[in-house]
C-alpha cells in the first residue's frame, strides 16, 4: 500500500513539475513588453509665405 | 496508520512538486530577465558633446561687415520677419540652422527709412567664393563659401529655393534689392546670396 501511495506521490510530483516547464515554455516565447518608440525625424523645416520686409528699416 | 502516512507522503509530494515548479517559474519570467546590452544602447538617448547652439554672430570678411544675429520667425503676414535693429542681421529659427543639412537663412535689411545704409547694404557685392563665417553661442564657428547671387522680383520668391531642405548645409542671405515702392513701402526685387558650408571648427 506504502509502495502504491510513494508511486502515486512521485507521478503526481513530475506531472506539476511538468506542467510549471510546459508554463514557463510558453511564456518565455512572449515578446518582452518593453517597447521603443521612435519619433521620425523632421525632414522638412517650416518655410515662410513670402520674403522678408527688408528695406527702410525704421 | 497507514492511511495517515499515506496522506502525509501525498502531501509532502504534491507540495514539492508545486514548489519546485513555482521556482522554476519565477526565476524564468521573461519580464524579470536582464535586458541585453544591446536593447540598453538602443533606449538611451545619445548625449552630444557639444550643446546644440544657435546663431549669435556673422562676419563677412570681403565686405567688412560683423553683426549680430537675431532669432526671428513669421511676421503677421507670414512672411520671414526681420531684425528689430537696423545694424543686425536675423536667423530664421522655424527653419534649418546654420551647419544642419538644409537652407539656414539669414536676412538683413538694405537701408533705412533715411536711407542710409543698413546693415546689408553691401551684400551684392559679394562674389562665389567669398567666406561667410557664422558664429554660435555654444562657441561651434561655420564657413561657409558664396555659390552664387540671385536677384528675384518680390512676388516670384522661391521660397522652397531658399528655404527648403538639401543635402548638404547651406546658408542663404536675404536683402533687399531694385526699386523702393512708396506706397506699398517695398522693395520690388529681394537679392540672395547662396552659400555652402566649407568648414565647421
Amino acid at each position: 500500500m506504502i509502495k502504491k501511495a510513494v508511486i502515486a506521490t512521485g507521478v503526481l510530483a513530475l506531472s506539476a513539475m511538468a506542467a510549471a516547464t510546459l508554463t514557463f515554455a510558453q511564456t518565455a516565447t512572449v515578446a518582452p513588453t518593453t517597447s521603443i518608440t521612435t519619433v521620425a525625424p523632421t525632414t522638412e523645416a517650416s518655410a515662410p509665405t513670402g520674403a522678408p520686409a527688408t528695406g527702410r528699416a525704421n | 496508520m497507514k492511511n495517515k502516512l499515506l496522506i502525509v507522503i501525498i502531501t509532502l509530494g504534491v507540495g514539492a512538486g508545486i514548489g519546485l515548479g513555482f521556482m522554476f517559474s519565477r526565476t524564468h519570467n521573461p519580464s524579470d530577465r536582464a535586458m541585453p546590452a544591446s536593447e540598453g544602447i538602443l533606449l538611451s538617448t545619445p548625449q552630444p558633446s557639444i550643446a546644440p547652439g544657435i546663431p549669435i554672430a556673422i562676419v563677412i570678411p570681403k565686405i567688412n561687415l560683423h553683426a549680430s544675429v537675431e532669432s526671428v520667425g513669421m511676421d503677421s503676414k507670414g512672411r520671414m520677419d526681420v531684425p528689430k535693429n537696423a545694424n543686425d542681421t536675423a536667423w530664421y529659427s522655424p527653419g534649418y540652422k546654420p551647419g544642419m543639412s538644409g537652407s539656414a537663412v539669414i536676412d538683413g535689411h538694405l537701408d533705412r527709412v533715411t536711407g542710409a545704409p543698413a546693415v546689408f547694404w553691401n551684400l551684392k557685392f559679394l562674389s562665389a567664393g567669398d567666406d561667410i563665417i557664422v558664429s554660435e553661442n555654444n562657441g561651434l564657428v561655420y564657413t561657409f563659401a558664396v555659390n552664387r547671387i540671385m536677384r528675384y522680383p518680390y512676388d516670384s520668391f522661391p521660397i522652397k529655393e531658399v528655404f527648403g531642405a538639401t543635402k548638404s548645409p547651406m546658408l542663404n542671405l536675404i536683402t533687399c534689392n531694385g526699386v523702393w515702392d512708396k506706397n506699398s513701402k517695398n522693395y520690388s526685387d529681394r537679392l540672395v546670396v547662396y552659400s555652402k558650408l566649407i568648414s565647421q571648427k
